[in-house]
């Protein structure tokens, strides 16, 4: 059996539906909208699936709407 | 200082609804006043949404958020920011770099034709009115 570290197995964005996307923008409201809990509180990237880079860029979006108003920081997300 | 180079920034100024409903060109002007101040230029200005916000600020519900590009020296973002934080009527601003790849003609470009576009629509829906009237 071969040995070594087990692989985290990551499931496939469900809604970008792409390996990568060139870059998430805090502009794309209903896209982040999608990326965080009814709380208000940002996916991981377990659960988001994205690469390392986008979910940096996910991460700068999301505490930038935030700032704007677009998001909450707490509480439900807002209806488009 | 006067030696550093300008380069293209994005602006997002978060405004009350109402007050830029009053009177739209004084909003922009207040905006436009404000960057030329500090000797920025701006390329480009536009409403880029209204919408409710996710929660308070300055006991407002409903903004208007206006979009901006411009050409400004690095040392002087950071001016602007402080001018605007204490200017009336300005909820919040967000200068950040553009997106990388961002293209501020083809931007331009394709927003003049989604102009159009949504004019043309709109002119369709009248006459479409005018029809079910006539």
């Amino acid at each position: 059996m071969k040995s070594g570290f087990n692989k985290r197995r990551r499931r496939l964005d469900p809604i970008l539906k792409k390996k990568k996307v060139e870059y998430i923008d805090y502009k794309q409201v209903r896209l982040l909208t999608k990326y965080i809990t009814p709380h208000g509180k940002m996916a991981g990237a377990k659960r988001t699936g994205l690469c390392t880079q986008n979910q940096r860029q996910l991460m700068v979006a999301i505490k930038r709407a935030r700032f704007l108003g677009l998001l909450p920081y707490i509480g439900t997300t807002l209806k488009d | 200082m006067e030696n550093t180079t300008n380069r293209l920034y994005e602006g997002m100024f978060v405004l009350p609804q109402t007050y830029v409903r009053e009177d739209q060109d004084r909003a922009f002007e207040l905006i436009k006043s404000a960057l030329e101040k500090h000797e920025a230029v701006t390329k480009y200005m536009d409403v880029w949404s209204e919408r409710s916000l996710a929660y308070e600020i300055n006991h407002v519900r409903e903004a208007t958020f206006v979009l901006t590009y411009f050409d400004a020296s690095p040392e002087a973002v950071a001016k602007i920011e402080r001018t605007f934080r204490i200017t009336d009527n300005i909820l919040r601003t967000l200068i950040v770099k553009p997106a990388p790849g961002f293209d501020l003609d083809t931007f331009m470009k394709e927003r003049e034709e989604a102009n159009k576009e949504s004019a043309a629509v709109e002119e369709a829906q009248e006459e479409q009115k005018e029809e079910v009237k006539a």
